[in-house]
């Protein structure tokens, strides 16, 4: 399926595997979330390829609390567009620590793509037929919008009131005040 | 009470970019008179220009069959409560009382 | 009240250029009508029984004058010159054409309006006590508070795709004016024990299909929490409210079947965990909103206003619009009118584009340019000089919008109804109409004293009829119309539900049931009891025996 960074079509090099075969393989593997939990109970490890942990919508969040260094990908499932558990998921992951790709999989649309990046995603991954009906041009175009938003954000952008808070701290200092 | 002899159906939908209530006709366009629509007088063909309504997304939305009786003029007259106020004007729709058969398979509307 | 800064200006002309790709998209073919559905739900655009149908946004009820005229500007370029107040304090427009809403939308941000959030699985606008500010017994004016988070929730990344919507409703009076039990979310703002004022949070009211009375979740929540706290409930919510059926969907719901302490628990769970991605409330931006509320140039003016009591004293017309119309403002001196838009036999909560133009120029004459709107569909001019008032009166009187009713029988809410609402099954307008000029007679009216009735036109209860002191809901049956009542609904913080009497009524049986129930308290009440006050002091049940006596 296509999947879409920075409002462009890439590749991908993941590969979705059962668990006991991503143990063995070399190639960059994506497992299922509770499988990945069962292995790591018994102290399996992967390989030296790259793993990925595929999660669902209806995954227990308080779960998503621990990733070990392994984990390069997490990729969130969104039923369907309407189905919004994947943005508040996306949080929990990034609140624990994760720093590698974030992906959101799903029929989601292009009009979404400012809230996944503000959530955290990395990447979106959408059915072939989406991708075409929809266009590159649309993740571009949604890949630039709403340069400003009213909230501190996942990804890097600072809010709206970050930047209020920003222009009154500078203007204070060039009032030469203290701030507090 | 209609009788099934006189009991038809048409299709209506709404105009996409005005929003304004139309009939699908004889030549599958749009109308926005109730005299324009064409009548079916089969479900089976009444499935058939539903399907010719959906394949025109970039015309109209929401579209979907009625039950009608035709009257002397010719004109198609909806038998749901309902649809006799859609077809009316706001606040001009007389006493509202629809003849439509209880447990009619089209009576809880569209969607 | 609050004023864009380069911010909030550039983000509403984003959001429109958006739509305006978002219909492009939808006419070329990108989009199926099933993805452009809800985008243009979440900018207000519905499709209603004869056409489109376009909420524009009143952020807490209050709009400035010039405001007021591009409402009235473009119900008279794009609609049929006239315009809906409602029962959230929005505005709708029932025949915009989908092709001219950009253009809309666009001459809307230029007066710093939108139609963000109007409709669609999301927040949607805050509304508050329409006498935020101006009311004496208020511990606060709620409205800082609800711009900050009408900005919070507005695109809110991770809540824009929640199960269901999402309505919240701040209050700063012991006398709640915005039915915060009734609202997914309800913020009554109280004092601690030190003095400092924050909110206490209800949570899990609401009407339609299924009407609870919220329950507090929190008795103190500070204000530098309270968009933390707020995002637990809603990130609890967005994970485990229902998404399979759409009448199981609402907060309520999930409060009643996980029982509200293991849902508080839950809540302060995510409200403690760590990590760093609660937006703290930033003290100055608080402030920085507060001091657009800081209040008009008020006069010092005297209590007692002589060229008022003389009015009061020669033109007894005036004196009973006065005494209807007309609250005590905080400041000595002012006034806060209402002025209501239900003339009996027009349609509760419309105006046409003159009165509108009309309200504008008023407002800016003599209520420093600023208007609300209520959620009986009325419309307050907030900071009215006593010495104004009588000049005002007659002013409105040639608009036809001099209605001294008030909290009368007349002022009746009604939802749209089956004349143009796609879900209704009865309509509601016609019968507020005829139940309006069978009590129109003004001394009757002051006779009966304050009583609300609300009109919904199906159970989704858009006319709040579940607190209506009566309610009356529109339901079909065979074919034809028919009208349940419900008796003792209260929207105060005495918040009650009001109870079901029994079968329903025709259209032409409706007006003599109401008249029934009123004549029979006006027979039985005490001394100056109101009318809710004598039915929970009789009980529905004999209501109800008076009201189906001869029932067939």
């Amino acid at each position: 399926m296509p999947i879409i960074r920075k409002g462009i079509f890439v590749s991908d090099h993941w590969h979705e595997c059962a668990l006991a075969e991503s143990v063995h393989h070399h190639r960059d593997c994506i497992v299922p979330f509770d499988g990945w939990i069962e292995s790591r109970a018994r102290g399996s490890r992967t390989g030296e390829a790259g793993l990925g942990i595929l999660v669902g919508p209806q995954v227990c969040a308080e779960s998503l609390q621990d990733f070990d260094p392994q984990v390069q990908l997490v990729v969130i499932e969104f039923s369907s567009a309407g189905d919004g558990r994947g943005f508040s998921l996306a949080g929990y992951v990034r609140r624990a620590g994760f720093t590698g790709e974030m992906r959101a999989r799903g029929p989601l649309t292009p009009e979404q793509y400012p809230h996944l990046t503000a959530c955290g995603f990395d990447t979106v991954e959408v059915p072939e037929e989406l991708a075409q009906r929809h266009g590159e041009l649309s993740w571009r175009r949604c890949f630039g919008a709403y340069p400003n938003r009213y909230q501190s954000a996942l990804g890097t952008r600072a809010s709206i009131v970050q930047q209020r808070v920003g222009d009154m701290d500078s203007r204070a200092a060039q009032r030469g005040e203290e701030l507090v | 009470m209609s009788t099934p002899e006189n009991q038809s159906e048409i299709i209506t939908a709404y105009d996409l970019l005005d929003g304004n209530v139309v009939f699908l006709t004889e030549e599958l366009n749009w109308s926005s008179e109730r005299r324009d629509a064409v009548i079916a007088a089969e479900a089976v063909r009444a499935e058939q220009l539903l399907n010719i309504a959906h394949s025109q997304p970039e015309l109209v939305v929401d579209a979907y069959r009625i039950e009608v009786r035709i009257d002397e003029q010719g004109v198609p007259q909806a038998l749901q409560m309902r649809e006799i106020a859609r077809l009316a004007e706001p606040l001009e729709a007389g006493p509202l009382q629809s003849t439509l058969r209880s447990g009619s398979p089209l009576q809880s509307g569209r969607r | 009240m609050y004023r864009y800064d380069e911010f909030d200006h550039a983000f509403v002309h984003e959001r429109v250029a958006q739509f305006r790709h978002q219909l492009q998209g939808r006419i070329d073919g990108t989009l199926t009508e099933e993805e452009f559905r809800p985008l243009r739900l979440m900018n207000g655009v519905y499709l209603q029984l004869h056409a489109y149908m376009l909420r524009v946004a009143i952020p807490y009820g209050t709009l400035s004058s010039v405001q007021m005229h591009k409402l009235a500007e473009l119900s008279q370029r794009y609609d049929r010159g006239y315009g809906h107040f409602t029962t959230r304090q929005n505005i709708q427009y029932n025949w915009p054409k989908l092709r001219d809403i950009p253009d809309m939308l666009n001459e809307l941000a230029e007066v710093e309006m939108h139609a963000i959030q109007t409709s669609g699985n999301c927040i949607r606008n805050i509304t508050c006590d329409p006498f935020a500010g101006v009311a004496d017994d208020e511990v606060e004016d709620p409205r800082p508070l609800a711009e900050l988070i009408r900005q919070w929730s507005t695109l809110h990344p991770e809540f824009s795709y929640l199960p269901r919507k999402f309505k919240i409703a701040v209050t700063g009076s012991p006398q709640d004016r915005a039915a915060v039990y009734f609202h997914d979310i309800g913020l009554r703002i109280v004092r601690n024990a030190a003095g400092d004022t924050g909110c206490e949070v209800i949570v899990g009211g609401g009407q339609g299909r299924t009407p609870v009375v919220g329950k507090v979740l929190a008795q103190f929540v500070a204000k530098s929490k309270l968009l933390a706290y707020l995002e637990s409930i809603l990130r609890v919510y967005n994970l485990h409210g229902r998404r399979d059926n759409k009448y199981k969907a609402r907060i309520k719901i999930l409060v009643n079947s996980l029982g509200l302490d293991e849902f508080r628990r839950e809540v302060e769970l995510d409200f403690a965990s760590p990590g760093g991605h609660h937006p703290d409330l930033d003290e100055s931006e608080l402030a920085r909103i507060e001091q657009y509320f800081a209040g008009p140039a008020y006069l010092r003016l005297p209590a007692h206003n002589a060229r008022l009591a003389a009015a009061l004293a020669t033109d007894p017309a005036f004196g009973h619009w006065y005494k209807q119309n007309v609250m005590t403002h905080k400041v000595p001196g002012y006034a806060a009118v209402t002025v209501t838009l239900k003339n009996p036999g027009g349609i509760p909560g419309d105006a046409t584009a003159a009165q509108m133009v009309a309200l504008a120029e008023l407002a800016e004459r003599y209520s420093f340019s600023e208007l609300r709107i209520t959620h009986a569909q009325n419309v307050v001019l907030p900071d009215v000089r006593g010495d104004d008032l009588h000049r005002l009166w007659q002013a409105l009187g040639e608009h036809g919008l001099s209605e001294g009713n008030r909290g009368l029988i007349t002022d009746i809410i009604a939802c749209p109804g089956l004349d143009y609402c796609t879900l209704a099954n009865a309509r509601s307008i016609p019968i507020a109409q005829t139940i309006a000029k069978q009590f129109s007679d003004p001394q009757r009216q002051r006779e009966i004293g304050p009583l609300t009735i609300n009109i919904s036109g199906c159970m989704n209860a858009c006319g709040h009829h579940h607190v209506g002191h009566i309610g009356i809901l529109g339901v079909e049956k065979g074919g034809q119309e028919f009208y349940q009542i419900t008796l003792g609904g209260d929207s105060s913080l005495s918040a009650q539900l009001g109870e079901r009497l029994g079968p329903g009524f025709s259209a032409n049986e409706i007006t003599p049931a109401i008249e029934k129930l009123v004549d029979y308290y006006c027979e039985h009440r005490s001394e100056a009891e109101t009318f809710l006050q004598c039915v929970r002091r009789v009980g529905v049940a004999k209501f109800k025996d008076v009201l189906y006596a001869n029932y067939t």
